[in-house]
This record gives structure tokens, C-alpha cells and sequence, in this order.
């Protein structure tokens, strides 16, 4: 039976939008710093405009949604997947008021792309962007990467035993520490510390290629942002093409490889046990499937003739295969050029790259390892099972931090958000098929936006179809919350219409 | 900061009350020091494994073109 | 009595001609100024082919050693930008790097960015698909750069709109926030009369 949700419900769920919101307007404190000193005046008004606006958002909430009940494992869900829209739309004002986007629709397709650390955007002419809205633009991948709910958890909501059930809704079921607040704090702290370590080694890279030291500094915390949270946002249209450059090519890859690795695998090699590295299941998968997806681009590469270099292999292949990998991004060549240069068999490797995707509870997106890793393993313990004689059990583990027996339940689950994301890459490529894009182009992008990594052929443009728009910004969400957040919206709203009015207190 | 539950910094009103006690001050700078050598250690070895892990995906491609030529 | 008619009839339609010739000449700004979009869209075509570019160069010179890199954009922006009040194409930056010598990397005074529109160059040079040089990078190597136009800085218009809607934001956030200070307060009034 489906209870229809009660007045304080809403109000507990309201209560905590307004808090995620408050969030975002503080964050913009930061982009609206950087305009300030770069002295762009007119973009200080778009972020002051953001910033009372999130207040008064957040105010109102807090006086309509007056409550002291905390939140339930449902309020939480609620919270994580309305959150995030309800974020978007406050987060797009200074988008939409640079004057750089053709709908409030785009606007929101960047604003989606940015949090959920995709990186395809909309955004037009963006060599002429301030340096403040480029601010904003990676801060919010930044800060999405992080996880939104991770912020307003260190900030805003301490000591709520109802916090876990938020930050477990933003596809990060796994705490670092047993306090919720203190594995927020914990994830800051990593992200911060390689924020100041990637950022100085970029630096440096910068100057060495001959980039002014001021905008250098700028763009190395740009970069850096991009890179870690495997959003793949870059401050020029060219995106790393712009810098021709091994050595920032190298110091990237490396930013972005690390931002996709789980959160509790930083924290266990931080500080206990090193060989984890070594053990640990998504390592290894990440590890096989790169070797896999490096095989069928290499032979797509080969037949094509274009690259034939090691350094080429190395700056073309490598990078934009483990980039797509990471689901970061960041492209070392022109769009077309995976049509053109690559060639079929290279951009399904690819393709197939970007659906499996970074390591859970990470900034990544896509199946995740530990899923991939968690299925292998179920299988290859079927066949084991069949070959073995009737009465011997058989039964496998993964090693993700300890040892994880594998029973129904588990495979079940991982099997369900798996094909959720199947279904969403697929019903994505048949969509651009139906607008006449080729299937390789088609499938490449819909899997790009599914599983939040943002290379793209061309498709996502500002000219692409507006229901093509809404369909990437749902599956960029979709898929960037794991689903989980998402049926749960939906169940309220079919509760709301539908749920019958029962006290349930 | 960050929260490590054996550090006594950590558990919020006995760091507190030591803070006074001259050598229990040294040995905090002596274990922050140690923590972040900890990280900076941690740091490596995650580059390491990048390192290899792309090392791998371009040595399979290398493999291949030699294969195919 | 035909005759003269058909001579003028010829006459008329070679004038025209020349005149169609002519204004084709005239509408494309320097004869085989090639697009970067065309360029980028056909590089088997012309890889490896001198050809002449004409665009904006933008964001930084980078220098290295006695080279440079520079990037120049040719789209619908480089002519009219949004920051100066352009209109939206509904399309990204269309741009190249280029290879070229420092010392005409220094011609270029101004580079685009949001407070400047960037020098105009043309640039002449050899187009890599995959520039064996750089790592496969789709570049120009630049033989000659002439800076066409100087850049400037855009003049902008102040937004009154937005200052209004900034106040009116303001107000509403002040107004809510003394509320709700007002209700507390009232509320301890109210708890402490009960006392």
C-alpha cells in the first residue's frame, strides 16, 4: 500500500532543499571572488543576483518548513534527487545571465552536466567567457564531484543522525569512518589536499609552457577541477588540445585516474593499508578493461593510419580512451575527430570504455568497477558451480576493503542498476537515431551523458533537439545518483496523486 | 581537519585539556608530521598505480600495432 | 536588324558575368582564405596542404623557446562576439592551434578573452590532420603572420535591469530575514510571558 505523504513530510524534505540551496549560494561566493579581483563587474552582478537568490530560497524554506523531526532513510532519497533539480535551477542564474546561452534550457543541460561532473555544455562562445562564470563552471564540477550533499552535510546539517541517509542517496552508500559528518569531512579533506597538490604541479606546467602566471594560476585550479572530479570541463573551446602539451597531457591523466578511484581505497592507502591498491577489485578491474577497451582501440587505430607514434598512441589513443575510461572527458582531439580519425572500431572501445566507467562512491560515473568486478565473479563462480561435482559449494568474494561474499541479494542488486544503466544508454542512442545522427554517433554521446563523461562527436550541440536536451539532462542525473534517489522521486509523486490518506502517526 | 578517532586532537575536550602539558604538545606535532608523510606517501603510490595502469593500456597498443604490421 | 541585338545581348551577358565574378571575388576577404570549420571537417582533404587562415587570435601566446603556439577562432564570435553584444549562432568556438616563430607570435598585441576582442590575423601556413611534430596534435605550422586588424577592449552598457532585479532580490532577502528574526523574538516574548 502506498501512503500518501503527510504535511510534515513535505516539510522535512522542504526544510533540507532549502539547506542544499543555501549550499549552492555560498559556494558562489567563491566564482564571485574570483570576478572581484579580475574586475569583471558585470559578472559580479550575475553572482550577487545568485547569491540572494539562494537566500531567499533558503529563507522562505525555513519558515514555511519549520520542523525539528529528522529525516527518514525516504526523506533522505527525496532530498538527494530534488535536491540536486532544485539546485540546478538556482545554479543556472549566473549561467543565464552571462548572456552566453540561447534558453534557460541550456543553461540547466550545463548546470546538470557541471554537478553531475559530465562535462558536455551548451555554453556558446566560450573563449569570451569571464573568468568568473569559468569559475563557477569548475567549481561546480568540482564541488558535484565531491557530492552537493556532501557539502551541505560539512556545513549545514551537523549532527542530524538523519544525514547519513542523504549523503547514502547521492550513490555513496560507503562511509570512510563510522560518523557520517566525519566522512564528509574526510572526503573534503582528500579532495582538498590533491586540489593544492595537482593544482601546483599544473602550475608549473603552465609556466614551463609558457602561460602567463596569472591566468596559469587560474587555469591550473580549472584544470585541476575538471581533471579530479572527472568532469572534463576546460576554460577554452579546445579543451586540452588548447595547450599542446605532453607534460600537462601527463599531469592531467594522472588527476583524473586518481579522481576516480574510490573514496575509501584514498582513505585506506592514506592510512592503513597500502596494499590495498593491490588487492582491491576495482583496481584490478579498472585495470583489465583498460587493457580490453586498449586492445579494440588499437586495432581501430591501426586500421585507420592516422596515429602511428608511440608519442601519438600515448597523447591521442591512451589519453582520450582512459579519459572516456574515468568518465572525465577531456579530449586531446576535435570532436569530429572520433568520427573521422578513429574510425569505428577505435570509438566503440571507446564507447564501451565509458559505460563501464570510474569506480563507485568515487566522482566517476558508469557501471562502476566494483559492479563489473562484483558480476565477473558471480559468473565466474556459476561456472565453477557447474563444473564442480553436485555436492560442493561453491562460492566466490571480491576484495573491496574486506572481503565480500557474494550471495543473491547482492548480485541481484548490482545486476538491477547495471541494466538500469543498459536502458538509459540505450533508449538515449535509439533517440538520436530517431533524429537521424549516425549509430556511432548516436550511441556515443547517449553513453557520454549516461555515464556522466562528456566526450562527444558533435551531437550536443546548442542546435540538438530540445527533447534530446531533456532526455541528457535526466540520464546525466539518472545516472550520477545511481538510480536509487531517482525511483524514489518518482514513487512520491505517484504517492501524492494516487497514495491513500492514512495517519501514519 | 580531519578526524582521526587515535589522534587526540580528535576527541574534542581531553585534547583540549592536554594542550597545556608541554611534551603531549610535541608529540602532536611529532604525530601531525607523521599523518601527513602518511598522506604524502599515500599520494605516491595512487600515482604509481596510475602510472602502471597507463603504462599497460599503451604497452597492449604498442603490442598490437606490432602485431598487425 | 537581329545582329545587333545579339551582339548586344552577348555584350550584356559577359558584363554580368564579370560583375557576378567580380563581387564572388570581393565577398570572400582574401582569395583562398580557407575556414577552420572546413578545414577541421576535411583534413584528409587538406593535410599537408599550404593554406591561409583569417580569425581572431585568442586567449594566450604561449612561448616556447624560439616557437610559439597561438590559437586563432574563426566562427561567427570572432567577427561579433557575444561580450560586444553578438548574437547567439547556437554553436561553440571554432578555432586551431598554430605553430609559428616567436618573433610573430610578438606581433600579436591583443588576445581575445572576455575584456577584449582579439588582433585579427592571417596566418599562412602548412595543416597537419595529425602533426607527427606535436604528438599528433591537428595544428598549423605557421610560414607568415600579418596582423590584420587590432584587437580592443569591448565597451559594455550598464545593466540597470539587473541592478534592479539585484536590489529587489536584496530587499525581499533582508525583509525575510527580519521576519523571521522578528517571529523569534516575538516567540521568547511569548515563552517568557508564560514563565
Amino acid at each position: 500500500m502506498i501512503f500518501k505523504p503527510t504535511r510534515e513530510d513535505l516539510k522535512v524534505i522542504g526544510q533540507g532543499i532549502g539547506r542544499v540551496i543555501l549550499g549552492v549560494g555560498l559556494i558562489m561566493l567563491i566564482p564571485l571572488v574570483v570576478a572581484v579581483v579580475s574586475t569583471e563587474w558585470l559578472a559580479v552582478i550575475d553572482f550577487l543576483i545568485g547569491i540572494f537568490a539562494c537566500v531567499a530560497f533558503w529563507l522562505v524554506t525555513e519558515m514555511t518548513c519549520k520542523t525539528n523531526r529528522d529525516l527518514t532513510w525516504f526523506h533522505g532519497l527525496i532530498v538527494a534527487s530534488a535536491g540536486w533539480l532544485t539546485a540546478m535551477f538556482f545554479g543556472a542564474i549566473p549561467h543565464m545571465l552571462s548572456g552566453h546561452f540561447k534558453s534557460y534550457l541550456d543553461a540547466c543541460f550545463d548546470l546538470m552536466s557541471g554537478y553531475t561532473t559530465t562535462g558536455l555544455f551548451l555554453l556558446q562562445d566560450l573563449d569570451h567567457v569571464s573568468h568568473g562564470l569559468n569559475m563557477w563552471r569548475h567549481l561546480l564540477t568540482y564541488a558535484g564531484g565531491q557530492g552537493i550533499i556532501v557539502i551541505a552535510l560539512t556545513f549545514l546539517f551537523a549532527g542530524t543522525a538523519g544525514a547519513f541517509k542523504i549523503y547514502a542517496s547521492e550513490g555513496k552508500e560507503e562511509k570512510l569512518l563510522p560518523n557520517v559528518i566525519r566522512t564528509a569531512r574526510a572526503i573534503w579533506m582528500i579532495s582538498l589536499t590533491y586540489l593544492v597538490v595537482g593544482s601546483v604541479f599544473l602550475f608549473v606546467a603552465l609556466l614551463f609552457e609558457g602561460m602567463p602566471a596569472g591566468r596559469g594560476f587560474l587555469h591550473s585550479v580549472w584544470l585541476f577541477m575538471g581533471a579530479w572530479s572527472t568532469g572534463g570541463f576546460a576554460p577554452q573551446s579546445l579543451n586540452l588540445l588548447y595547450y599542446h602539451s605532453l607534460w600537462i597531457e601527463i599531469v592531467t591523466l594522472v588527476i583524473f585516474v586518481i579522481g576516480s578511484f574510490n573514496f575509501v581505497l584514498h582513505y585506506s592507502v592514506w592510512t592503513r593499508r597500502r596494499t590495498e591498491i593491490l588487492k582491491n577489485i576495482e583496481i584490478r578491474s579498472f585495470a583489465i578493461t583498460t587493457a580490453v577497451t586498449s586492445f579494440v582501440l588499437a586495432i581501430g587505430l591501426s586500421k585507420g593510419g592516422v596515429y602511428t607514434t608511440i608519442s601519438e598512441f600515448l597523447r591521442k589513443g591512451v589519453y582520450n580512451l582512459i579519459s572516456g575510461h574515468t568518465t572525465t572527458g577531456n579530449a586531446t582531439v576535435y570532436s569530429n575527430s572520433f568520427v573521422g580519425e578513429f574510425g569505428f572500431i577505435a570509438m566503440w572501445g571507446i564507447i564501451i570504455a565509458m559505460a563501464i566507467g570510474a569506480s563507485a562512491a568515487s566522482t566517476g560515473g558508469g557501471f562502476k568497477g566494483l559492479r563489473v568486478g562484483i558480476l565477473t565473479k558471480s559468473l565466474w563462480g556459476d561456472i565453477k558451480g557447474l563444473v564442480s561435482p553436485e555436492s560442493a559449494v561453491v562460492r566466490e568474494k571480491v576484495h573491496h576493503v574486506r572481503d565480500i561474499w557474494l550471495d543473491e541479494a547482492l548480485v541481484k542488486g548490482t545486476m538491477l542498476i547495471l541494466l538500469s544503466y543498459v536502458i538509459i544508454y540505450f533508449i538515449g542512442g535509439i533517440l538520436g537515431l530517431m533524429y537521424g545522427y549516425e549509430p556511432s554517433v548516436a550511441f556515443f554521446d547517449a553513453v557520454s551523458a549516461g555515464s556522466n563523461t562528456g566526450l562527444s562527436t558533435g551531437l550536443t550541440s546548442p542546435l540538438m533537439p530540445a527533447l534530446l536536451k531533456v532526455w541528457y539532462i535526466f540520464v546525466m542525473w539518472a545516472g550520477r545518483l545511481e538510480f536509487l534517489s531517482i525511483f524514489a522521486l518518482f514513487g512520491m509523486a505517484v504517492a501524492v496523486v494516487k497514495g491513500k490518506r492514512v495517519g501514519r502517526r | 581537519m580531519f578526524y582521526n578517532a587515535k589522534h587526540p586532537r580528535g576527541r574534542g575536550e581531553t585534547g583540549r585539556a592536554r594542550m597545556s602539558n608541554d611534551t603531549v604538545m610535541r608529540s602532536q606535532e611529532a604525530s601531525r608530521w607523521r599523518r601527513w608523510l602518511s598522506y604524502a606517501l599515500g599520494i605516491l603510490i595512487e600515482t604509481a598505480a596510475v602510472l602502471v595502469i597507463s603504462g599497460l593500456a599503451l604497452l597492449v597498443i604498442i603490442l598490437v600495432k606490432v602485431i598487425m604490421k | 536588324m537581329i545582329r545587333p541585338v545579339r551582339g548586344l545581348a552577348v555584350l550584356a551577358a559577359f558584363i554580368m558575368l564579370a560583375t557576378v565574378l567580380l563581387m564572388a571575388r570581393a565577398a570572400s576577404p582574401a582569395d583562398d582564405t580557407v575556414a577552420i570549420t572546413r578545414l577541421i571537417n576535411h583534413m584528409k582533404q587538406y593535410d599537408g596542404r599550404t593554406v591561409t587562415i583569417r580569425g581572431e587570435a585568442i586567449g594566450d601566446v604561449m612561448v616556447r623557446g624560439t616557437d610559439a603556439w597561438i590559437t586563432v577562432n574563426d566562427d561567427e564570435y570572432s567577427r561579433n562576439s557575444i561580450e560586444e553584444g553578438g548574437e547567439l549562432v547556437g554553436m561553440s568556438n571554432a578555432g586551431i592551434g598554430i605553430w609559428l616563430s616567436s618573433t610573430d607570435a610578438e606581433k600579436i598585441r591583443i588576445c581575445g578573452g572576455y575584456k577584449n576582442k582579439g588582433d585579427i590575423v592571417a596566418v599562412t601556413g602548412t595543416f597537419n590532420r595529425a602533426c607527427k611534430e606535436h604528438g599528433g596534435d591537428t595544428d598549423i605550422h605557421a610560414t607568415s603572420l600579418e596582423v590584420v586588424k587590432e584587437g580592443y577592449p569591448f565597451e559594455r552598457s550598464f545593466p540597470w535591469g539587473k541592478l534592479i532585479a539585484l536590489l529587489a532580490l536584496v530587499g525581499m532577502a533582508g525583509g525575510l530575514w527580519w521576519y523571521r528574526w522578528y517571529v523569534k523574538k516575538a516567540g521568547l516574548r511569548e515563552a517568557h510571558r508564560e514563565y
